[in-house]
């Protein structure tokens, strides 16, 4: 297991007024593991732009390299349009690796922190459970993004 | 913990005093308006009422009288207060926590103030603090089922809001379940319904460019996730006005006091804003109905936690193909292809 470095102050700043602007939405984020980051490749088969949360499924190997669906939760619409999201950001069929706080209980779903694209492109529809701005930076940093799908890092 | 605390207090303060630093311009509407009294350059002070009222009707027919029976606006002088709006500051957290603010009232810090809440409610609410402060959050929100946030909650919840003003009614749009707020102007309260609802009953009248609310017949339900319940009683009087921020935002400010004989020992006041938020209309933002029954799949699990259904589980619902005739052409909730 790797550790995650905090690449600066700032970052951790960042993260706080990100949990403190938008982690208001309409449930508790208790379920969320926030002292991890996974990364998760797979194919798009589905981008909810819904309200109260958008969700992104996608189908990708579990620890077993069976293919499941994975749901990936994020902002409510409001939210994502501001991080430049939208309802066409993603189609299904296109591959995505997603950085994510998994859930606690260990399914195959988590809480989205930020999607990078087929093209490189990062997206950012993630609610307020990290900063991906400031999280995509590290990571791309790092060089984690060509990390096998389904490592996780510690956070602390 | 402290430390965080610490951080996002002072970041948040930073964000938000940049956004509500106050001067007395006119904008939208034919009437001056004025600098809210005692604001200071960070945060739009609390008004408190005048003097003590025993209920919200008395408040608000105080505030009748004083203002002659209200301004009788048409709609070539009724303030408009047009475009998408955003919640911003507001001070409920100081009511219910010592130092207490936004950026701790759904997490774990702050020490609940004594005396503000009756016995029962005190309890309550110390209970969901030793939670937050447990877990580093509350475990379960009553939204989370697709419920009301109702009022007072509506005063903040962060999605996207419309104002509607006409003579006779204003209408106050959230995004969040569709929730619309209804104020008669010059109206009494009428409720042959026989019961209460999340949004209550609400009447008001102007004076001036300041809209005057009362609020009534409202469910229980809590101020805020992390924060106390409000009781069947609670009756709310509200302010609105529109201000211009130095920086030449449009600001709404509202100045509210809780009436909750049976929540709260005595009334207690707030002040809410909202901003206006041409940014979402240039994204081209337009508020569509919230679709939380049909496409949400978090719940409360047995141990009383929020958790979600994923696929493959039978209650799973697919938030964008869910059908109840799936045999019938053009009955998918994917027209777009997905």
């Amino acid at each position: 297991m790797k550790k995650l470095i905090m690449a600066s102050t700032a970052i951790i700043i960042g993260s706080f007024l990100t949990l403190a602007q938008f982690a208001f939405g309409h449930h508790s984020f208790a379920m969320f593991d926030n002292s991890k980051e996974r990364i998760i490749e797979g194919t798009v088969v589905r981008w909810a732009f819904n309200n109260p949360h958008t969700w992104l499924y996608i189908e990708a190997a579990d620890e077993n390299g069976e293919m499941i669906t994975w749901g990936f939760e994020g902002a409510a619409q409001v939210h994502a349009m501001r991080q430049g999201v939208n309802g066409t950001t993603f189609q299904p069929g296109e591959r995505v690796k997603v950085i994510m706080q998994p859930l606690v209980s260990g399914e195959p779903a988590g809480a989205m922190c930020f999607v990078q694209k087929e093209d490189g492109s990062i997206a950012r529809p993630n609610d307020g459970v990290c900063d991906s701005e400031a999280r995509a930076s590290v990571w791309q940093q790092n060089g984690w993004l060509n990390s096998p799908s389904l490592t996780t890092y510690d956070l602390d | 913990m402290k430390i965080k605390t610490t951080l996002i207090q002072g970041f948040l303060c930073a964000i938000l005093g940049s956004s509500f630093q106050l001067q007395a311009l006119a904008q939208g509407t034919a009437i001056e308006q004025a600098a809210i009294p005692g604001a200071t350059r960070e945060n739009p002070a609390v008004e408190y009422p005048p003097r003590d009222f025993a209920t919200a009707e008395e408040h608000y027919n105080y505030l009748l009288e004083q203002a002659s029976g209200g301004t009788q606006h048409t709609m070539a002088t009724i303030p408009v207060w047009d475009g998408l709006w955003s919640a911003g500051y507001n001070s409920m957290p100081a009511i219910f926590l010592e130092e207490g603010s936004m950026a701790i009232a759904m997490r774990p810090g702050g020490e609940v103030r004594e005396g503000v809440l009756t016995p029962a409610y005190e309890e309550h609410f110390r209970a969901r603090r030793a939670e937050i402060n447990e877990n580093g959050s509350q475990l379960y929100d009553r939204l989370t089922n697709c419920e009301y946030p109702g009022m007072p909650r509506w005063l903040w919840e962060p999605y996207v809001k419309e104002f509607v003003n006409m003579p006779d009614q204003s209408w106050m749009l959230n995004d969040f379940m569709n929730e619309t707020r209804r104020v008669y102007i010059n109206a009494e309260h009428v409720n042959i319904d026989g019961k209460h609802s999340a949004t209550g009953d609400s009447i008001g009248f102007w004076d001036n460019d300041k809209l005057i609310v009362w609020t009534k017949w409202i469910n229980p339900a809590d101020y805020l996730r992390g924060m106390p319940l409000t009781s069947n009683q609670i009756e709310i009087v509200e302010t609105w006005q529109q201000i211009i921020t130095v920086e030449g935002q449009r600001q709404l400010v509202t100045q509210v006091t809780f009436y909750d004989p049976i929540g709260l020992q005595s009334p207690q006041s707030a002040v809410y804003t909202h901003t206006a938020s041409p940014d979402l209309e240039e994204f081209g933002a337009r508020i569509r109905n919230w679709e939380c029954t049909s496409s949400s799949n978090s719940f409360q699990d047995e141990d009383g936690r929020t958790f979600f259904r994923l696929p493959g589980d039978p209650e799973f619902r697919d938030p964008r193909g869910f059908t109840d005739f799936p045999d019938i052409p053009g009955q998918s909730l994917n027209p777009m292809g997905q």
